[in-house]
């Protein structure tokens, strides 16, 4: 088993397209790496794809479920003793989404800036 | 992600100078100690970073800056102050037009801040009475933070109360959302220019052109709001192409947040004193702890080293890499620091088995404290670098009152998101003992005086990492979050969580009233 890495290198080269329907989403993984997960049924078999942040998903509205035919752009990184798929682009239907940068870097959701204002979101919350 | 959540204490923790459901509240006994009301007396300017749910379904949370200054009376009362928020669309600047807080005898309390929006409601645990942390307690559960507040010396709210060299630490996201953090040196000429200066940007693992960039840059008060300079320490600034809004701490730190859309930078610059030029003038034990990001997510690393001559000896490095925990050690690394007087220096070792190369950037601030910057192969992340004290570390050495303050991710929540806790606990023969609050940034789960308990125990070699386990009896309890602690000189002890499921890296740091 080769030695566990403490950091992992993204390279744009080495990126796969896997194709499949969705078997499971979970958007709170508690198996590492955390972040939101699916089990991809490909043709070569089931695939654990990360896709990090569920917020990003969802102000992407782009919602898993199973039976979903979707389509990553991502690469298969070692990690701990094994390995995992990290998504950096996730295709459903006509929608997509960036889910990392170029060098694997999870990306977060951002505000929208043409969403509410900022004043009624602050309510006494922040 | 939220990455700033971990620089965010570790630079607090500096300059004295997120579990369970229900929401149910223990009842302790009142806390005793020499804190008051009077502990907290003043002109204070605070920082914060967080999360905020900004999504109309309430669902998607998104990070925030904040920046500040609040006045108060030593009597409970707040009296006056402003602050500016970063949401990641641009900044919005309020003005405090009243405000409470308690203090108990322990030196933690409440604070809240009431603007034109509403009241802003926090826990604060002073480490002393010119500085403490906090935490943000909204009851409704739709932000959390985590940050620090420090007397501000009203004698530098000048344009020329930013002067000299500084060394600095910018960390957030940037417009993409991807985590980034600038580590530099300037030197302000007391006019409004940052003249000279280094940095190294760190942008999504990105080295932006191999870092090491030279730098200037404006700083003024707010054309918009002129006084506030004279009132609040508030001004304007320009650094390397960011721009955001500035608080005055004092003529040796200033705080900063970059307001333009997109971008959630925040940090501090501190004075740079005796700054060596040659690595003999670095030696002895260092440890650090960064938070950021890999290709994984949410990434912490701590460790320690011993400097000697250009070389370092005895590295250990501890990596939660979204929930994977991998030690590593080694006997042989190297380290520069700019003969030129700026504080840069690097750091560099490689790990039998490890593929990539350990690199780090810093910038000293003294030659035993440094903002540390991780520049690793597909890393971003940033912290702080302190030095080890000399003395034996023992349990009767670390013995006393602590403020506790910790940062992150947790996945043991409804949803993996933040947490944010504050507090105080003694810590005696290795023995925890204590009380918090904690913010699990959901409606309901904002736990409030809950008893703390739990050991640290020293390793062999306590300069290393040691063992810090704790207990928190929210309901459901908290039993058992374990932690690697490394200690620093002045008994300050920085830590990140060894768990799955957990992220958080915080600071324990000596209470001195």
């Amino acid at each position: 088993m080769p030695a566990a890495q403490a950091s992992i290198s993204y390279d744009l080269s080495r990126e796969t397209v896997l194709e499949g329907t969705v078997v499971s989403f979970t958007s709170n993984s508690k198996i590492p790496p955390l972040g939101s997960h699916v089990t991809l049924q490909t043709a070569s078999g089931p695939v654990d794809v990360h896709l990090g942040s569920e917020g990003l998903l969802k102000s992407n509205d782009i919602f898993l479920a199973a039976g979903d035919s979707i389509r990553i752009v991502g690469e298969n990184q070692p990690y701990g003793g094994g390995s995992f798929f990290a998504a950096r682009i996730l295709q459903k239907g006509s929608q997509s989404v960036t889910l990392r940068n170029s060098n694997g870097i999870p990306l977060s959701s951002k505000r929208n800036v043409g969403g509410s204002t900022i004043r009624s979101r602050r309510g006494g919350a922040l | 992600m939220k990455r700033s959540l971990v620089l965010c204490a570790m630079l607090a923790a500096l300059w004295a100078s997120a579990c369970g459901g229900g929401g149910t509240t223990v009842t302790p006994p009142p806390p005793t100690g020499p804190f008051s009301n009077q502990s907290l007396s003043g002109q204070y300017a605070f920082s914060m970073i967080g999360s905020e749910i900004a999504s109309s379904q309430l669902t998607t949370s998104n990070a925030f800056t904040r920046v500040g200054s609040f006045t108060a009376d030593g009597k409970g009362n707040i009296t006056t102050g402003a602050e500016d928020i970063n949401l990641a669309t641009g900044a919005s600047q309020f003005t405090f037009t009243g405000g409470s807080y308690t203090v108990g005898g322990d030196g933690r309390g409440t604070l809240t801040l009431v603007d034109s929006s509403g009241t802003l409601t926090f826990s604060i645990t002073l480490v002393s009475s010119s500085n403490g942390y906090m935490i943000a307690m909204p009851t409704d559960g739709l932000s959390t933070a985590s940050g620090s507040f420090i007397k501000q010396d009203s004698s530098a709210f000048l344009v020329s109360g930013i002067a000299g060299n500084y060394a600095f630490d910018l960390s957030g996201v940037d417009p993409t959302g991807a985590a980034e953090s600038i580590v530099g040196q300037f030197f302000a000429n007391s006019a409004g220019g940052f003249t000279t200066g280094f940095s190294d940007d760190n942008d999504g693992a990105v080295i932006v052109n191999g870092g090491n960039q030279p730098i200037t840059g404006t700083y003024a008060a707010d054309g918009l709001h002129p006084s506030d300079l004279a009132n609040f320490g508030r001004g304007v600034f320009s650094l390397g192409g960011i721009q955001g809004v500035f608080y005055i701490v004092g003529r040796n730190q200033v705080k900063f947040m970059e307001t333009t859309s997109g971008g959630t930078l925040a940090g501090d610059a501190f004075t740079q004193s005796n700054i060596p030029t040659t690595t003999a003038g670095i030696s002895g034990g260092f440890v650090y702890v960064m938070g950021g990001s890999g290709v994984g997510g949410p990434l912490t690393r701590g460790g320690r080293f011993t400097a000697n001559g250009g070389n370092l000896q005895s590295i250990l490095v501890d990596n939660n890499n979204a929930g994977t925990l991998l030690s590593l050690s080694a006997n042989a690394g190297t380290y520069t620091i700019d003969s030129a007087g700026s504080g840069r220096g690097t750091i560099t070792y490689n790990v039998a088995g490890q593929k990539n190369t350990f690199m780090y950037v810093f910038y000293m601030i003294s030659p035993t404290q440094a903002v540390v910057q991780d520049q690793s192969i597909g890393i971003v992340a940033d912290g702080s670098l302190l030095g080890q004290p000399s003395t034996t570390i023992s349990d009767s050495s670390l013995a006393g009152k602590y403020a506790i303050n910790w940062s992150g991710l947790t996945s043991t929540n409804i949803t993996s998101d933040e947490e944010d806790l504050v507090g105080q606990t003694a810590l005696a023969s290795g023995g925890l003992t204590g009380t918090i609050d904690l913010n699990e940034f959901a409606s309901g789960k904002q736990f409030t005086s809950v008893p703390l308990t739990g050991t640290l125990k020293l390793s062999a070699d306590p300069t290393g990492h040691n063992t810090l386990t704790v207990s928190l009896a929210t309901s459901p309890a908290n039993n058992g979050i374990t932690f690697f602690a490394y200690v620093a000189n002045n008994n300050t002890v920085l830590f990140m969580a060894t768990q799955t499921v957990r992220l958080t890296a915080g600071v324990l740091t000596p209470q001195t009233q």
